[in-house]
């Protein structure tokens, strides 16, 4: 297991805002993707652990976006960011084998929170 | 000469007691702190009661989300909320006597909250207004109470909560006792032998007895316990805040009481039921409801397995004498 | 003429889709029904301007309910629909009852507009505000209807300022049938407006 973690999200403020929660902890190294594409191929190139996606993209959710992660033989853990905690959207991703779902605005304390469950 | 601008209190709580919609104040707590003349005049709940309660506690069976996200946003940030009468039920449960609405049941409520400022403490001001009064619109709530029914968290027959109702209130009240540290058990009810009812006796019979089943678990059970339809002749019981050996009692007394009683003359079968009990305590690790309920399906299973008409908790039959309950 | 460089409005529209989606959930609630909520533009527009703007209809009638906003950040808020895609939302939670006059159906159609309207702008400035370390009042909803650029220029008018231009939000709300396009109009005075990206940048620099 490595150190590399991918946060795709189409925009730049909010990997920006998520780049801030992990700037405490030197341990980890962040990859960025904006949009579907880039994903795969920095996902297979680095081999991160683990994987952020933000639900609302154009073209392609973060669940699909998942799902073609894995269908290309990607195993990382992959965790939903979303300001939409609507039950729908918790059991799609809960199906695909998200390991867990952080709500908009992400804050230190929920990272931490994360990192410390793995 | 009368002074313009009387100074009294007296003079202002009269106006507070008279107005003829429903007023009070809830603090950041959640606790009352005013309840004017017209709440008690509709919920039969004076203010002496219910000073210092929260909603939650005086209407314990009430679980509406969109009220619970307004109250918030009015005590943490401020912000004014309005819930209609024509997207919300009601927020205090007040039965309509007036026979001109006895198909509502319910009174529809237009209810403003506003943030209230003492001192350095944002509170909510709550203004309840009748929105069934309006005659012209006894149609349109009937076709409303029509749509509701869909997402109901009611059992139409018994009228006790339904399986819908129990998902919501797990969710919220598994994490709640893990931060408060109490113990919530839950008992699931089946009524035995409950398809030979029917098919002696009829469906009509066998909903009768559905229907007393749900009675008699109302008179035995404590005011906050939770008791739902969980299926066909399916309940569940959610009992809080009690050692795992009284709530076996109280499960127990329950079934005993069936066992005792007679419906009417024409089943002369005997009623009773099996319970499976399952349990979380503050010294167990976070459980999910789906998994408490499997607990108790998994010891309802044994009960059933051990000739019925007992209750079974960690794979033992409860035997207790529950007079000292 | 106010512009957003592509970092502002990068970040604009970050905020905007998680408050619009904190108002997604709490609709799906209230109408109990799956409702999906997106920003696909931001822009600041002189009211002139509105004029010009192809995404807007001068001779259709639009509903329009807003908040005023005072504190750190002084202006208002309104949420914009067409009528008809108001008509549309409405007519999907209250259904169609014939015994329903017309006057009946518009009065319903308000109150339940207000309340939405309501939800949506109280989410949306309770991120924004949070987000950029602000803090605001509100005052409680208010209805109208009438062609759109005689509501702005009402709005522009009670409010008795010289800034003219608004933070126009375009939203899109996708409930299980239908999709509806409106707008959230921020109208704020040049030192909120100040203000706003000021707490912007600050957010974004860490």
């Amino acid at each position: 297991m490595n150190n590399k973690i991918l946060i795709v999200d189409d925009s730049a403020t909010a990997r920006k805002l998520f780049k801030i929660c992990l700037a405490e902890n030197a341990d980890y190294e962040v990859i960025e993707a904006n949009a579907w594409q880039p994903a795969i191929e920095l996902a297979k190139l680095h081999a991160p652990f683990l994987i952020f996606l933000d639900y609302n993209m154009p073209e392609k959710s973060g669940g699909e976006i998942a799902k073609l992660m894995q269908e290309q033989g990607i195993t990382a853990r992959f965790v939903l960011l979303t300001a939409n905690t609507q039950q729908s959207i918790i059991d799609e991703v809960t199906a695909l084998g998200f390991f867990d779902v952080i709500e908009k605005p992400v804050t230190v304390e929920h990272v931490k929170a994360l990192l410390d469950k793995l | 000469m009368a002074k313009p601008y009387p100074d009294d209190d007296t003079f202002y709580q009269h106006i507070f007691n008279t107005i003829p919609v429903g007023v009070l104040l809830i603090r950041a707590d959640h606790c009352i702190c005013a309840w004017n003349q017209w709440m008690t005049n509709n919920t039969q709940i004076n203010a002496k009661e219910a000073l210092g309660q929260t909603i939650k506690s005086l209407f314990p069976n009430t679980v509406n989300l969109r009220f619970d996200w307004a109250l918030d946003m009015v005590l943490t940030e401020g912000y004014p909320q309005i819930l209609s009468s024509i997207l919300n039920k009601y927020v205090i449960p007040i039965p309509l006597c007036n026979k001109a609405y006895s198909d509502l049941g319910m009174m529809y409520q237009n209810v403003e909250i506003l943030p209230f400022i003492h001192g350095d403490e944002i509170m909510a001001l709550i203004i309840i207004k009748d929105a069934s009064e309006n005659t012209r619109l006894t149609h349109t709530l009937i076709s409303m109470a029509a749509r509701f029914e869909k997402s109901s968290l009611l059992d139409a027959l018994t009228g006790l909560y339904n399986r819908r109702f129990l998902w919501k209130y797990l969710d919220r009240e598994l994490p709640n006792a893990f931060h408060e540290h109490y113990t919530v058990v839950c008992c699931m009810f089946d009524l035995d032998h409950f398809k030979m009812i029917n098919d002696k006796y009829g469906h009509r019979s066998g909903d009768d007895v559905l229907v007393f089943f749900s009675e008699m678990a109302k008179s035995v059970l404590r005011p906050h316990d939770v008791f739902v339809r969980y299926g066909g002749e399916e309940f569940i019981g959610i009992f809080c805040r009690l050692k795992v050996e009284d709530a076996a009692k109280l499960a127990n007394r329950l079934r005993k009481k069936l066992e005792a009683a007679t419906l009417q003359e024409k089943i002369t079968i005997k009623l009773t039921c099996s319970g499976g009990i399952s349990y979380w305590k503050p010294s167990d690790a976070p459980m999910t409801p789906e998994q408490l309920v499997e607990k108790a399906d998994t010891q309802l299973y044994i009960a059933k397995s051990s000739g019925r008409n007992c209750i079974v908790m960690d794979g033992m039959k409860q035997n207790l004498n529950e007079d000292s309950f | 003429m106010m512009k957003l460089t592509a970092e502002q409005e990068d970040a604009l529209i970050e905020i905007g889709n998680i408050g619009m989606s904190k108002a997604a959930k709490q609709l799906s609630v209230l109408l109990n029904s799956p409702i999906k909520i997106t920003i696909p533009k931001i822009s600041f527009i002189p009211l002139k301007e509105i004029a010009q703007d192809e995404t807007f209809d001068l001779e259709q009638i639009y509903i329009l309910v807003s908040q005023r906003v005072g504190k750190d950040l002084e202006g208002c808020s309104a949420l914009v629909f067409r009528r008809e895609h108001a008509n549309i939302l409405t007519l999907a939670v209250i259904g169609v009852a014939p015994e329903f006059t017309q006057k009946e159906a518009r009065a319903y159609e308000q109150e339940a507009m207000l309340e939405i309207g309501n939800v949506i702008i109280t989410s949306c400035i309770s991120v924004i505000t949070k987000m950029v370390s602000q803090t605001v009042e509100l005052s409680l909803p208010i209805y109208n209807e009438d062609k759109l650029l005689d509501l702005l220029r009402e709005l522009f008018n009670s409010m008795n300022q010289s800034n003219q231009n608004l933070l126009a939000i375009s939203t899109k709300l996708e409930t299980q049938e239908d999709n509806l396009t409106g707008h959230l109009f921020l109208i704020l005075t040049e030192s909120s407006i100040n203000a706003l990206l000021e707490g912007i940048r600050k957010l974004t620099s860490g």
